[in-house]
């Protein structure tokens, strides 16, 4: 019985499971009781973060939070980060056909030149179907269809940086919930979520998942939309701020 | 989660398993999804990525909650033999086989239909709500519907007048792809016939939202206090398709203004990996341009989100270049 080849040559590290093996799967998503309560998540040391948040060339933490530190801990430093972040000037509710206006964000990686948008926005917060985030608006504005462009518009956070906006993007989705997710708590298969997103931002079995969703809550919190600042969709993952 | 076969696996131990995820399921697997039945305890099952396979086991199950998520080339009559079904989500389907009637558990509660992928069509949509037996769903209390939104998917018409029979209905999603195409009236228009006057939460489209906002407005009620979730009525104005490539309007390579070029599209679906979101699978893209071309990695800008991912250029050859070397250029077009 060997392991299947999959696609690419790449092992399947899944691919044969064995009895022996159902303790280590456990801890992926195989039992239906959340797996990773809270104080669990906060207790692994920093090392155990799990490398960078894919894609962000960051590391995973964000500013001044530690894995390590209590949850009260957590919440006042992703607040005082997230205050700090505040202090910038704020790009205001912009539509497509202004997109052109936040040119002096400026372009390219590295910057803080990044929005979060939702389309449409509320009200009613039931109308939300999708929400993104771009350092290239109007760019994103041409390459969506018809239906979501022209009634996309940025939420007026400050610019962000990579993993700022990466944070948000995460606790919007995880507040309103995928098409094809579940909401936590509730029968199998029911309340299916409201965004046309099909997943998340960040993966939430990411030992510091609940980090990055404490920051881009606080930040949410603290720039006025503290309405979304839960969430409802995360898999059954247990943090703070999860209702 | 559990990917590419269940053989070997001889039950949950001394666990309790309620939710389990089978991904990436092999047609030729040994023993199929037989393993189920030594589950006792679970409830809720999804099935992704799944073609060919017998989906007979699941008859053996107790399953309360079943997602059948990227699933084609399977026979779907097994869905009538699930009767305590309460959650049903069947998204991304192709090629799957019906039974001229569905019989789907009268325990069923919430039904979720909708493809949304590049490749796919709203046919089997509408094949899935010609085939149901709607009848034996009294107790629906939500319904989602939905084709495209994500891609340029062709709308589909279905006659819609199978909504007399669920006057449990409070949450009701019909609200893209997807338009009335029957002998009677359009029980999304005024004066609604036939439509659940128990609903708390509708979102539907239309060429002229405001007016059917204003009728819905009417007929809605509020909801308990203890049902916290989303209510009210939201219409989306309907647009024309998109004059794009039929099926997607993944990595359509344009010209922007003021100069450069760009496309966009779901690397995560695109290539069909391992990876769990989209910026994973933009690194590993970005990565594997790198390895090929390091010279034009450097010249094209990667700007991800969660859904999908804009890459951009000062040149369209550089485009093409890259979405070649990506297995992208002429396969999704």
């Amino acid at each position: 019985m060997s392991p299947s080849p999959s696609r690419g040559g790449r092992p399947r590290v899944l691919a044969r499971i064995r009895p022996c093996m159902i303790a280590a799967l456990s801890a992926i998503s195989l039992i239906g009781a959340p797996l990773l309560a809270s104080g669990e998540a906060f207790a692994r040391p920093p090392s155990s973060a799990g490398g960078p948040v894919p894609g962000s060339n960051r590391t995973a933490t964000p500013p001044g939070l530690r894995l390590d530190q209590t949850p009260a801990q957590k919440r006042a430093t992703a607040l005082k980060t997230a205050r700090q972040i505040d202090r910038r000037k704020k790009v205001g509710t912009i539509r497509c056909e202004d997109a052109g206006s936040l040119g002096y964000l400026g372009s390219g990686a590295g910057k803080d030149n990044y929005v979060v948008y939702w389309s449409p926005p509320p009200p009613p917060p039931g109308a939300v179907r999708y929400v993104g985030i771009s350092r290239a608006l109007k760019q994103r504005c041409q390459a969506h269809p018809s239906a979501r462009s022209a009634e996309l518009e940025t939420l007026n956070l400050p610019p962000l940086s990579r993993q700022e906006a990466l944070t948000v993007e995460e606790a919007l989705i995880s507040h309103f919930g995928p098409s094809s997710e579940t909401k936590n708590g509730t029968p199998p298969k029911s309340h299916p979520g409201q965004l046309q997103n099909l997943i998340h931002a960040i993966s939430t079995t990411r030992p510091d998942y609940c980090t990055q969703l404490l920051a881009g809550q606080s930040l949410l919190l603290v720039t006025g939309y503290g309405a979304y600042d839960t969430a409802y969709y995360t898999r059954n993952k247990t943090c703070l701020g999860v209702g | 989660m559990v990917s590419g076969t269940l053989a070997g696996i001889d039950g949950p131990g001394r666990r309790t398993v309620r939710t389990l995820t089978v991904r990436r399921l092999e047609a030729d697997a040994d023993s199929g999804l037989s393993a189920l039945s030594m589950f006792p305890d679970l409830e809720d099952l999804t099935l992704e990525k799944v073609a060919g396979v017998d989906l007979a086991a699941l008859a053996q199950t107790h399953i309360l909650g079943l997602g059948l998520v990227e699933v084609s080339r399977v026979d779907l009559g097994v869905l009538t033999a699930l009767d305590q079904l309460q959650g049903l989500m069947i998204a991304q389907i192709s090629d799957c086989t019906l039974p001229p009637k569905l019989r789907l558990a009268g325990s069923l509660e919430s039904l979720t239909i909708f493809n949304d992928g590049s490749g796919l069509s709203g046919q089997p949509v509408a094949d899935l709500v010609e085939r149901i037996d709607w009848s034996c769903l009294g107790g629906l209390r939500m319904l989602l519907l939905r084709v495209g939104g994500n891609h340029d998917l062709a709308p589909v018409g279905v006659d819609l007048s199978f909504l007399a029979q669920l006057p449990e209905l409070r949450t009701l999603r019909i609200e893209q792809g997807i338009f009335h195409d029957g002998p009677g009236p359009s029980p999304l228009e005024p004066p609604f016939p036939g439509l659940s006057r128990k609903l708390t939460w509708v979102r539907v489209d239309a060429i002229d939202p405001e007016p059917l906002r204003a009728a819905l407005e009417e007929i809605i009620v509020t909801p308990a206090a203890s049902d916290p979730g989303p209510h009210g009525v939201t219409v989306y104005k309907r647009y024309p398709r998109e004059s794009r490539p039929a099926g997607s309007l993944d990595w359509d390579i344009r010209a922007f203004e003021g100069g450069g070029w760009g496309v966009y599209g779901s690397l995560y679906e695109a290539l069909d990996s391992d990876e769990e979101t989209e910026y994973e699978a933009a690194e590993r893209a970005e990565q594997r341009l790198l390895s090929a071309d390091a010279e034009l990695a450097k010249r094209l800008d990667f700007d991800p989100e969660a859904n999908g991912t804009g890459i951009y250029a000062e040149s369209r050859e550089d485009l093409e270049t890259a979405l070649r070397l990506l297995g992208l250029l002429g396969t999704l077009q």
